[in-house]
């Protein structure tokens, strides 16, 4: 009866393929292939099994060729275990089947690992010429990147097909050429997981990566705002800060707060000096302190900031400055 | 016989007499006239070495007896300090030229954008323009030293643009009275992110954000300007540098714990190559043609220097590897390049416990404190060359530096103030006294423990 049925499927099979090419084919594959890891890349080790409903394989002889070279041969041998080789180089897997009925299938399988680099850059705040990466904070916005290729180098990632997935099961959006997303991430110390499938249509080229965006939290730091010399970014003030001049500039960063957020004025500031809070001037980020007196005197400046529209950004900081000057 | 003693006694005397007039003539000629060709001369052939120039106001010498590893100084080692301030003031950027065989460093004064030539030998400062542009964040210069790009802030209500500027040097013929920077006609866009000139001086490279990512425009700087663009990407953090045949390394901006990439773009093909990948804290340096890549990765919380060789090194078991480490910990910006790509010059710091590097530093939380060290990049041997705290009592951090043509100076800018100076590089020990080499390019203990502090234990 088996026999029967799978020689009726083998002889029918051709004419779907004639009457119905492409997707029939597929779906009445008599012999399909699935690997471990799913997509594999280069250089990687990778389980290659063989399934089927319509062909007894566990009676089968089985020989495995990997790229014509015989590798395995065996009664129900389904699975075969191999290396890939570098990117660019495409692994053909050829099966030849027997089945105690006689029959002889022919299978061929190619692995052609696409390489994907995945990099992210998250839309925080990070002052004029810091060369350091902004980092992403509570609910800030993030935008990832794919950057596949099949040999050294990538010459046209709008060519290739990207399916996006992120927080393990949410959809990001698939389609030719949509090589970046932008996704909001969520608590610090909580990573969110990106998952990208890419393809490149018309080849056997496939590749995947996955992707943790670590969260970190927003911070606050003070630079002295100079006259001449703008503002001294390679120095933040720390705890205690001499000046001989009668006034004084400080100017605060704050770092890794929503970039949209900071722009917009969204961010609330309260200064204060001594404890004593004082109104903000017309550059919130900027504030001047006076010598009150002629003798010498320190005064203990602090900020605290919070973004209303993502109220776990927020951030504090103080710093002391002593006016050394007697006049 | 007592007349016979008187006499000789007189001799003795009469000698003695004209030897102290010949002295104190001596110190006197030397001192009043330093300057002159003949007191040179004569200084040069007397045992105790050249009269000192007049120049020293601002020079820090140190006792040179005292470097150790370097084996011993030449003549001119002692002639000169081995750290001499160029500037007091903050410097926004400087450039090293040559002319007439001898090396001089033009600057840019962050307050005001005036340009500055300093001899490093002698430490003469001479002011080139008057031209006035204050806060200058960033400067670099192109053409020889004759092109300078200005980079600084303006004030808007939601914040500050970038604003970048060119100028060319408009000296006068005479050598000694001041001139101005020429503004160039062409304009640069605002909000530029990042800038990088080629090590020949001839073109720059820039990035600038737009909707879709970022977009990357290559200028010559001859006499009219002709951007390209060249580049586009949905990514925009890079950091660029751009090399002599147009090409650019591009690597994304560091973070201490976050893996960075980078790759090498060529602009004929529109192809991205990597050369890194999943660096954490990567940042990098390249040579004048991309052969040597120098970069920088966190391991156990330290940077450590590492070499990306575009040939690879074949190891004994036939793979070819294309990454070496150097085993000083440093970052790839506290690195210079000697006139081949053969030798490095670093600073090194020992890592304060806690902090992340590069964010840390960037952000002006966290003080380095560097030593010397140079590195033979074909064998990546390393040698270190003096520790100013020893040497001079003062602490470097050292941001952009660079090597004059002759290799005979390290320049750089001190991050604590902004200030310029220059170190002697020592020569190395074969060049010096053959009878001096024996063991001389090893580590003594000491410097190997100062070693082992800058390595990850």
């Amino acid at each position: 009866m088996s026999s029967i049925k799978t020689s009726f499927l083998i002889a029918l099979f051709p004419l779907l393929w004639v009457l119905l090419p492409g997707t029939v084919f597929a779906a009445f594959d008599l012999i399909t292939f699935s690997t471990t890891p799913k997509t594999p890349g280069a250089n990687e080790s990778v389980l290659v099994t063989m399934n089927s409903y319509a062909v007894n394989l566990g009676t089968a002889n089985i020989t495995w060729y990997v790229n014509k070279e015989p590798i395995k041969n065996g009664t129900a041998e389904t699975s075969l275990t191999l290396r890939t080789g570098d990117f660019g180089e495409k692994v053909t897997i050829d099966v030849v089947i027997i089945t105690t009925e006689g029959l002889t299938v022919n299978k061929q399988f190619i692995i052609a690992p696409a390489e994907v680099d995945m990099l992210w850059e998250a839309q925080t705040y990070t002052p004029p010429f810091y060369k350091g990466k902004a980092l992403p904070t509570y609910k800030s916005l993030v935008r990832v990147i794919a950057i596949p290729r099949f040999n050294s180098v990538t010459s046209s990632p709008a060519k290739y097909f990207y399916k996006w997935t992120y927080d393990r099961n949410k959809g990001a959006g698939e389609a030719i050429g949509k090589n970046s997303i932008v996704i909001p991430v969520g608590y610090a110390g909580s990573p969110t997981l990106v998952d990208v499938e890419t393809s490149l249509p018309g080849t056997d080229w496939k590749g995947a990566q996955y992707l943790s965006i670590p969260v970190f939290t927003t911070k606050l730091a003070f630079y002295q705002q100079a006259p001449l010399l703008g503002t001294l970014y390679t120095h933040a003030l720390n705890a205690s800060t001499e000046t001989s001049g009668v006034e004084f500039t400080a100017h605060a960063v704050p770092y890794f707060f929503s970039l949209n957020d900071v722009l917009d004025g969204n961010i609330l500031y309260q200064w204060s000096v001594n404890k004593q809070n004082r109104p903000a001037s017309s550059d919130p980020l900027n504030f001047t302190l006076v010598k009150s007196g002629n003798k010498q005197e320190s005064q203990t400046i602090s900020l605290s900031a919070q973004n209303p529209k993502r109220i776990l950004q927020s951030g504090a900081t103080q710093a002391m400055v002593s006016f050394t000057s007697e006049e | 016989m007592d007349q016979e003693g008187q006499q000789k006694k007189w001799w003795v005397w009469i000698v003695l007499g004209i030897a102290i007039l010949l002295i104190i003539f001596l110190v006197i000629f030397l001192t009043l006239g330093k300057n002159s060709t003949i007191t040179k001369k004569v200084g040069d052939a007397l045992p105790f070495g050249s009269p000192v120039s007049d120049i020293s106001q601002n020079i820090i010498s140190g006792d040179t007896s005292n470097i150790e590893g370097v084996g011993n100084p030449t003549t001119a080692d002692l002639e000169e300090p081995m750290f001499r301030q160029l500037s007091k003031e903050s410097v926004a950027g400087f450039t090293t030229i040559t002319r007439d065989g001898k090396s001089f460093v033009r600057y840019i004064l962050r307050e005001n954008g005036n340009v500055h030539e300093v001899d490093p030998q002698t430490g003469i400062d001479r002011q080139l323009t008057n031209t006035t542009i204050p806060r200058i964040y960033e400067a670099f210069f192109a053409n020889n030293g004759n092109t300078v790009i200005l980079r600084y802030l303006r004030s808007e209500f939601n914040g500050a643009v970038i604003i970048t500027y060119m100028g060319n040097l408009d000296l006068p013929v005479d050598g000694e009275s001041v001139g101005t920077l020429r503004s160039s006609s062409e304009l640069f866009p605002e909000n530029i992110t990042a800038i990088s000139i080629s090590p020949e001086g001839t073109h720059l490279f820039y990035l600038l954000p737009v909707p879709e990512g970022v977009s990357g425009t290559i200028v010559s700087l001859g006499e009219t300007l002709s951007p390209k663009e060249i580049f586009r990407n949905a990514f925009s953090e890079w950091l660029p540098q751009l090399l002599n045949d147009g090409s650019v390394i591009l690597t994304t901006k560091p973070s201490a714990t976050i893996p960075g990439f980078s790759y090498h773009y060529d602009p004929i093909k529109k192809t991205l190559t990597r050369i890194v990948r999943e660096k954490k804290g990567l940042t990098t340096f390249s040579d004048a043609v991309g052969g040597r890549i120098l970069f920088s990765e966190n391991i156990n919380d330290t940077p450590i220097l590492k070499m990306y060789v575009k040939g690879g090194y074949s190891s004994e078991e036939g793979i070819t590897d294309n990454e070496t480490s150097i085993q000083i910990a440093s970052l790839p910006e506290k690195c210079a390049w000697g006139q081949s790509s053969h030798t490095l010059y670093c600073g090194s710091f020992t890592s304060p416990a806690g902090i992340q590097l590069p964010d840390d530093w960037y952000q002006g939380l966290v003080d380095l404190n560097d030593t010397f060290w140079r590195v033979d990049t074909d064998t990546t041997e390393i040698s270190y060359l003096v520790d100013p705290k020893k040497e001079i009592q003062k602490d470097f951090d050292v941001i952009l530096p660079q090597t004059d043509t002759a290799e005979q100076y390290f320049f750089f800018v001190d991050k604590h103030d902004s200030s310029l100076w220059s170190m002697r590089i020592p020569k190395p020990v074969e060049n010096i006294d053959a009878d001096n080499t024996s063991d001389s390019l090893q580590l003594t203990p000491a410097e190997q423990k100062d070693a082992a502090g800058s390595t990850p234990q």
